[in-house]
């Protein structure tokens, strides 16, 4: 859980004030660098295999039964997910996307639905892309919703926690759709067996993972299969069991040494003298909310986790007015918020600490 | 015989005498508890403000009961110290404790006598929003004799517990961490109530401050100058009551000028 990370660290900083910090580290973070490796980066920002996988093993009954108890498939697809992760499954695959209408539709309140029948798949990749959470923007959701409940054939919508949990309250959707199932979290043998089937470098070498502070290979398990070191299971439970999440806390928390010609420590030379590869892993810590302005940086985060992106002047419409200045720049910079062309989202690294927040403050959250 | 005589002596004396009595060990106890009670006043309402809010109102909660107890168990504890507790001293005590009481100090102790049936019969806590005798505010502490209020223009205002024998107390949460907001709007009769309807409960489940899991309503009645419609709905934090009715009336405005319905103002209404 993310809040085991916050309570964790809460605990080293009062440890570390009451009796000292006498657990030297194996090498200090300040002769660490981001390590910078194309084909991780690559793998880590699209980790679309877990989805594809899972999503062909649980529809494949269903899509070739000829008279399911229910022709519509509800997935909830946790958030910050990479963009077009269901529509390249979908395309891949040869089914058909519903494209969504534009936001500004939405927003002059337009409801006409396009025809939905057809034959085979039908696949909705974002629901959270049929609404917009202002008082004309629940039209189109409305008819939408209810083309679906007398379609016959087979759709599977995809829609994310936070808009799902809007979308129950605001329209009712639980009513016209079935009961919403998700894939399984990841965990850490999961996450063990995909970081050691990418363990490669740029120059093909094999990497070996090892904390920064003890040196540990995170990746080393013993004969019965079992990790030695409990990093993985930290790092599964801190993003919530989302692949994408995971992915990319553990790409920011690897670094190289500053200076690879200077001497290593005695006890990091030991530890390292079978590596072909060393990569170290710090901490990574969560980032903070514009000071002063956290609760108008809550509101903005929400409205983005619901509707996965927005425009600043979409943002705009579905905040309250309240005069205060626009936290979205200050957001960015402290690496919250991603922005890409005009469209703002939270950053996938970012998200647990998000998540912890507006929990904290009482926002409803996203969850079944 | 003496030691009989000197047994009755002992038994009446009310006091003990001074070199008898441990100041010490009452200066410890005094310390002690004055110590654990300003811990709670402070760490208490410091955590309730940056913990969970789902926390915020029974950590708050904690103070006044904490207060309670302590001084309670200092009380019994360092009475044995002082007096010689027995049948005929204890009357004795109690007596002087009735003229005094009964004549000088009877409103305060009142107040203190209701401060704790307050604390068993909750009819406010720390943290619940509250109106009494037409103050609406924030209950910020659950003193000894008077609990102070703080309104929504910041105002401090202290009352004294003794209010609760007489007064009726309007809690809006109750110790819950949401309450009922109203957002009231006068229209003129000449619209079409059931889509004034529908876009009112649009304005409600489109807020950034709804809670979805309590209830939105809206209601009208007819009165003789205009429909007005209540539109009922919860924030998730208490905190935000008067942002949640600020969004509400806002939005609710421009929704009523869409839906071709014309506000009124009663009051200007009757002047003309």
């Amino acid at each position: 859980m993310p809040t085991e990370h916050a309570v964790r660290k809460a605990l080293d900083k009062l440890k570390k004030r009451l009796v000292g910090d006498n657990e030297e580290s194996m090498l200090q973070q300040e002769g660490l660098e981001r390590a910078s490796l194309k084909g991780l980066d690559e793998v880590c920002s699209n980790p679309n295999g877990f989805f594809r996988d899972a999503l062909d093993e649980h529809l494949a009954p269903w899509l070739t039964d000829e008279e399911p108890n229910s022709w519509l498939k509800l997935l909830i697809v946790p958030s910050c997910d990479p963009q077009g992760l269901a529509e390249d499954w979908a395309h891949a695959a040869g089914h058909q996307v519903l494209a969504p209408p534009q936001r500004q539709q939405l927003l002059e309140g337009y409801d006409v639905v396009p025809n939905l029948h057809g034959s085979g798949l039908l696949v909705i990749p974002h629901l959270e892309n049929w609404f917009i959470r202002q008082r004309h923007g629940l039209h189109m959701v409305r008819a939408l919703l209810a083309q679906l409940a007398k379609l016959e054939r087979h759709c599977l919508i995809c829609c994310n926690p936070w808009a799902w949990r809007f979308l129950v309250k605001a329209v009712g959707a639980n009513l016209s759709l079935p009961s919403p199932q998700t894939l399984a979290a990841t965990d850490a043998p999961s996450l063990q067996a995909w970081f050691e089937s990418i363990a490669v470098d740029d120059d093909g070498k094999r990497i070996t993972f090892r904390l920064a502070k003890s040196g540990y290979d995170v990746l080393a398990s013993g004969d019965s299969g079992k990790l030695h070191n409990t990093h993985l299971q930290q790092l599964a439970a801190r993003s919530g069991g989302i692949p994408w999440v995971a992915a990319h806390l553990w790409r920011a928390s690897l670094n190289v040494r500053r200076s690879p010609d200077a001497d290593l420590p005695e006890r990091a030379r030991r530890a390292t003298g079978n590596d072909e590869r060393t990569l170290w892993i710090i901490s990574v810590d969560d980032s903070r909310l514009p000071q002063g302005h956290e609760d108008r940086s809550l509101l903005v985060l929400q409205a983005l986790l619901i509707h996965g992106s927005l425009t600043a002047e979409e943002l705009n419409t579905v905040l309250p007015a309240t005069g205060e200045p626009d936290v979205l720049p200050a957001l960015l910079s402290t690496g919250i918020v991603e922005r890409d062309a005009a469209l703002f989202r939270v950053r996938a690294i970012a998200y647990p600490a998000v998540r912890q927040a507006l929990r904290s403050a009482g926002f409803p959250s996203g969850g079944l | 015989m003496a030691a009989v005589h000197e047994n009755q002596q002992k038994t009446a004396q009310l006091i003990y005498d001074l070199q008898d009595i441990s100041f010490t060990k009452i200066g410890l106890i005094l310390f002690g508890t004055w110590l654990i009670v300003l811990t709670a006043r402070r760490l208490l309402p410091y955590l309730a403000e940056r913990g969970p809010s789902q926390l915020r109102l029974y950590l708050l909660g904690g103070v006044p009961i904490i207060r309670m107890l302590m001084l309670v168990i200092a009380v019994l504890w360092v009475i044995p110290i002082i007096f010689n507790i027995t049948f005929q001293n204890f009357l004795i005590i109690s007596g002087a404790l009735g003229v005094a009481v009964g004549f000088a100090f009877k409103d305060y102790v009142s107040s203190l006598i209701a401060g704790m049936v307050a604390i068993f019969e909750r009819p406010y806590r720390p943290g619940d929003w509250v109106e009494i005798d037409g103050d609406y505010g924030e209950v910020r502490t659950v003193g000894m004799r008077a609990i102070e209020i703080c309104t929504a223009d910041d105002n401090v205002i202290h009352v004294p517990h003794d209010k609760i024998w007489k007064n009726n107390i309007s809690n809006a949460n109750d110790g819950s961490h949401t309450l009922m907001c109203v957002t009231s709007f006068y229209v003129a009769p000449d619209h079409d109530p059931a889509k004034v309807r529908a876009v009112l409960r649009d304005v409600a489940m489109t807020s950034a401050f709804l809670d979805y899991d309590k209830p939105v309503l809206v209601m009208l009645t007819q009165t003789p100058l205009a429909t007005h419609y209540q539109l009922k709905a919860y924030p998730f934090d208490l905190r935000d009551q008067f942002e949640f009715v600020s969004d509400l009336t806002i939005r609710g405005k421009h929704a009523l000028a869409d839906a071709g319905a014309t506000e009124v103002q009663a009051i200007s209404s009757l002047a003309g």
